[in-house]
């Protein structure tokens, strides 16, 4: 590989072969690092290929159970749990895990990335299998559709770890796959800040894509990666929808018409996101919820803005319980909405709440079921496409 | 017949005369750090290098291991690593060329604009923020979209001029992010390695309107010898060159303008640039043609002629000792306190 700067300093661009790029730049100084999420990624490479022979899949009788139930059962999906991230302790982890399991949540979308620590990052996934095997019979990680059915029949939580932001790849856009072998399913372009792809939604600016936005939005869509634009600032997020042909996901924001906000979106965004069929899933983090201590309720009404704006087809949630915003920069907005909770919002027994409020409001059982999580279900499906291909 | 000098033997002997009686000062190498390059200094008379080049795959001073730093440890005795003029007026009165480290983007900071300070301890005297394309800091000059800096590029500017070093902007950077960056300082600020746009139209070279603002501000602008930023096609000639400097001399004044040659001598690049970082509006899509020089300039033995060209443009010795070294001096001194 032949450096491609006119100073030299610049890091390489392209790359062929993304392991060989995982051992000689990413694990510099880690020898155990490498070596573990080496046996991960060739696990991973297996799990894909070996779908439907249970190679470490669930006993045959669920299998077949699985087949008739088709996707007959809703499952109740939380785009963002910050809450059993790496960067807490096992015991909260596994409180988290056993706390989602009794509130009836099955799958939880759990953050992994390390802002520019791609060895740090790496270990986070190494130490999500390490915990999920400590708990064994609670959890399981999501790598495609049908785990989503395995996690309810087998009474598991189901974890999709994703990514908020990509500033620990670079720009090597090829270890996009590697990662999505060991499970990573979301990944959002930007931090609220910015970075090679575009503006963050707290920026200074907010400009466009960049030339390695444009290439990243297109790598996760052939790498069947779910696009996350939460975060990602109005123009660079309304760029990258026009872009993709996927459906596209907002983690975890709320409407700004309800809530001005700039991480919540705007109408545009609102009416961009549908329109790729994808879905936004509206947030509990209270300073997206309303200007003072909210509630319940004032959570609800972010849902109802965006159903009667483009349909209750495009609403999902991600809560985000049990999280504070890390503040980043004097000039974070976050930092302005003192209020720590949502009013009877704020834990995650409480779903069970969100759920009767729905009723309350008159929404139907398959819109309710839709809400919490069938309609990312449909994303998934469309963009994870694994079965397809094996079945 | 072959003509192998553009300028009279007694034009070279006056300019060698007055080279002698001045400090020449390169503001922009890319060139791989090692002993051929000192040699390649002292031969052309040059006694002080901004230097940022490297061997493959290695950046400048993140850490002791660095090859900036080896290099130092290894040959130290043939040369100076200065980290302030006094350092360089020494190394002069020595005899010993001065290499001075620099940054031309802020990447290797990641997030995290405290760890500047370890970076300026072991060095580094000159920073720039983007490298063509957007990053954290701002963005670059071939991007699609362009706009000021980000917060973090804020810090980023902060810190550089509470440290005391020279804030590099124009050139790899985006004209929107320089002015802003321009706005938040108040000392001067330099473009290390850009040509005037108005006689290259590239977007790697810097308009007029950024000229100016780098001028009022009390900085330099450092005049490339990289073959695609002086002409579009074919080879430019150190007639070219020479236009650069008098274009920017004639717009600003002879205080602001300044070597900025972005050699890229002893590295060994071949093959196909990437396109997405250099653009084919900007850069040679071939390495091998990123290694042309005007003729006459194609290593540090040509500045000589620098110096002849300008006599032969009636430019005056004060001129011509500030355009060939006192200018960043001045900055320097400014800047870095001593």
């Amino acid at each position: 590989m032949k450096n491609s700067s006119d100073d030299g300093s610049s890091v390489p661009f392209v790359l062929n072969d993304p392991t060989n790029q995982i051992s000689r730049e990413c694990f510099a100084n880690n020898g155990l690092a490498r070596r573990e999420f080496f046996s991960l990624l060739i696990g991973g490479l297996g799990t894909t290929a070996l779908v439907g022979n249970q190679s470490i899949g669930p006993s045959s009788t669920i299998e077949t159970n699985m087949e008739e139930v088709q996707f007959g059962i809703s499952p109740v999906i939380d785009l963002a749990v910050a809450g059993a991230s790496a960067g807490k302790t096992f015991n909260e982890f596994q409180a988290f895990i056993e706390g989602s399991l009794n509130a009836g949540i099955h799958v939880l979308c759990v953050p992994m990335a390390e802002i520019d620590n791609f060895e740090a990052t790496a270990r986070n996934i190494i130490m999500l299998y390490g915990r999920i095997a400590q708990i064994q019979g609670k959890a399981l990680i999501i790598r495609k559709p049908s785990d989503i059915k395995k996690s309810i029949l087998e009474k598991k939580v189901g974890i999709i770890p994703t990514f908020r932001g990509m500033e620990m790849i670079v720009e090597k856009l090829d270890l996009l796959g590697a990662f999505r072998a060991v499970g990573i399913g979301v990944i959002s372009l930007t931090t609220p800040w910015k970075n090679w792809n575009g503006d963050g939604c707290y920026e200074r600016s907010d400009l466009g894509l960049t030339v390695l936005g444009r290439m990243a939005v297109r790598t996760l869509e052939k790498e069947r990666i779910v696009l996350d634009l939460s975060g990602v600032g109005r123009r660079s997020s309304l760029e990258a929808m026009e872009l993709t042909n996927a459906p596209v996901l907002f983690s975890r924001s709320n409407s700004a018409m309800v809530r001005e906000h700039p991480w919540n979106l705007t109408d545009t965004q609102i009416d961009a996101c549908a329109k790729t069929d994808g879905v936004i899933c509206l947030t509990a983090l209270p300073h997206l919820v309303s200007e003072s201590t909210g509630s319940l309720n004032d959570f609800v009404k972010h849902i109802d803005y965006v159903a009667a704006r483009v349909g209750v087809r495009h609403v999902g949630i991600g809560l985000e319980l049990n999280t504070k915003p890390l503040r980043r920069f004097s000039t974070d907005p976050s930092s302005n909405n003192p209020n720590s909770y949502l009013k009877g919002l704020d834990k995650l027994s409480h779903v069970v709440d969100l759920q009767v409020a729905l009723q309350r409001r008159g929404y139907e059982n398959i819109e309710i079921d839709g809400i919490l999580g069938g309609n990312v279900l449909r994303v998934f499906q469309m963009v994870w496409r694994v079965e397809n291909e094996f079945e | 017949m072959v003509r192998t000098h553009r300028f009279s033997s007694g034009l070279l002997l006056e300019a060698r005369a007055l080279q002698d009686e001045i400090l020449v000062v390169n503001g922009m190498d890319g060139s791989e750090v090692n002993e051929s390059l000192i040699r390649n200094l002292k031969k052309g008379g040059v006694q002080v290098n901004l230097t940022g080049g490297l061997r493959l795959g290695q950046r400048p001073l993140v850490s002791l291991n660095s090859p900036h730093l080896l290099f130092v440890k290894e040959f130290g005795k043939d040369f100076v690593h200065a980290t302030s003029v006094t350092d360089i007026e020494k190394a002069s009165r020595d005899g010993k060329p001065a290499l001075v480290f620099t940054w031309q983007q802020v990447d290797y900071i990641g997030q995290d604009a405290d760890r500047l300070f370890a970076h300026y301890s072991m060095g580094l005297r000159n920073c720039g923020l983007v490298y063509n394309v957007g990053n954290y800091a701002g963005s670059g000059c071939v991007d699609p979209h362009q706009g000021p800096l980000s917060n973090f590029g804020l810090e980023v500017v902060e810190r550089i001029e509470d440290l005391g070093m020279t804030l590099d902007v124009g050139g790899h950077t985006s004209e929107a992010t320089s002015l802003d960056a321009i706005h938040h300082v108040s000392g001067p600020v330099v473009c290390t390695h850009a040509n005037p746009r108005k006689l290259r139209d590239n977007p790697r070279n810097i308009t007029d309107h950024l000229i100016k603002a780098i001028a009022d501000k009390g900085g330099v602008i450092g005049i490339c010898a990289f073959n695609y930023f002086l002409v579009s096609k074919g080879r430019a000639s150190i007639d070219t060159y020479l236009d650069h400097i008098e274009y920017v001399a004639e717009l600003v004044g002879s205080d602001h303008v300044g070597l900025g040659l972005d050699f890229i001598l002893g590295r060994e690049i071949s093959g196909s640039a990437d396109p997405r970082r250099f653009p084919p509006e900007s850069y040679p899509q071939r390495y091998e043609e990123w290694m042309i020089y005007p003729e006459y300039l194609t290593d540090f033995t040509g500045v000589p002629n620098i110096i002849a060209g300008l006599l032969e443009r009636d430019y005056l010795p004060d001129d011509i000792e500030k355009i060939m070294g006192g200018n960043w001096l001045r900055v320097w001194r400014e800047v870095w306190g001593k």
